[in-house]
């Protein structure tokens, strides 16, 4: 069952470096690029990598700002960004409510021998 | 922009996902419960020893304060990296209806209906209310607060001698406690990159 392709979600946040930080941006409206680092333990290079992906989308706004002279990057999801996480995260719920009702009763996946 | 997923994976990008939320919280300023503190310290004690000066100490205290604390909230959000608007206007709004409330108490002072000690006794009450509504909304720490700050309340009706000093010292002391207990860690980091 575990190996079923399912066709719904956003290939973009398939990836989990890439939906938790679109999940954040939801909950948190903005966030520097050094928050990101601290909470999600990614080096520069990999972070910047996925934040660009999710910027060259047009699901991120970025706003460059001077903190004690040194420069701030800021992130937060654009309406487009916003749209789309919420469409996957619909699709998520319904994946996993779909799982759940195809599961053995009584038990979680995995727990079968 | 849609394809296959793998529940295998799913599931372990879910629980990198909560775990970064977890760890992700709005940052806590300790300068602003330590800001009140002082300002609680003085302004009771002023209404034991200089009673005339108090109310003048918090017709000025009371919006400095309030503007202080927001420009230390502004501040520590640029510093930690979140700028959580929702939250942080939520928690304005609830400041600032506070601060409203006491200033509401001023007719009925100066119309005779609320005099002496009864007038720090009922703003005392409104910031017990305003605390443990915090508490229960958003910062737990802050219910402790409004727990001492309503035995403070009590206490003025028992206690006959320098009870504002005494109750000043207990609602300082428990601001000071929660500016330690409220803080997460990790958020008073300089940003940059």
């Amino acid at each position: 069952m575990g190996d079923d392709p399912l066709p719904v979600l956003d290939r973009l946040l398939e990836h989990g470096v890439r939906l938790a930080i679109c999940v954040l941006l939801a909950r948190h409206q903005e966030m520097s690029f050094r928050r990101f680092k601290e909470l999600l333990g990614e080096t520069d290079g990999s972070l910047g990598a996925q934040l660009r992906k999710l910027e060259d989308a047009g699901y991120l706004a970025v706003r460059k700002e001077f903190e004690n002279r040194r420069p701030v990057t800021w992130y937060a999801l654009s309406p487009r960004g916003r749209k789309a996480v919420r469409a996957h995260l619909d699709s998520l719920q319904s994946l996993i409510q779909a799982a759940g009702a195809l599961a053995p009763r009584g038990g979680r996946r995995g727990d079968e021998p | 922009m849609t394809g296959p997923v793998h529940l295998s994976n799913l599931e372990r990008d879910l629980g990198y996902v909560r775990g970064a939320l977890d760890r992700a919280e709005r940052p806590r300023p300790a300068a602003i419960p330590l800001l009140w503190a002082g300002l609680v310290l003085v302004g009771f004690t002023l209404l034991d020893l200089a009673p005339t000066l108090a109310g003048p100490f918090w017709v000025v205290a009371s919006p400095v304060g309030f503007l202080a604390s927001v420009w230390a909230g502004r501040r520590a959000a640029r510093r930690s990296g979140v700028r959580d608007r929702a939250s942080a206007r939520r928690s304005l709004l609830h400041w600032a209806g506070l601060l409203a409330a006491l200033a509401l108490l001023v007719p009925l002072v100066r119309s005779g209906a609320l005099a002496g000690s009864a007038v720090g006794q009922v703003a005392l009450l409104l910031v017990a209310v305003g605390y443990w509504l915090d508490g229960v909304h958003d910062l737990p720490a802050n219910r402790w607060v409004a727990v001492v700050l309503a035995a403070g309340y009590l206490a003025s009706f028992v206690v006959q001698r320098h009870v504002w000093l005494l109750v000043g010292s207990a609602v300082a002391g428990a601001l000071i406690v929660s500016s330690v207990w409220g803080q997460p860690r990790g958020l008073e980091s300089p940003d940059g990159r």
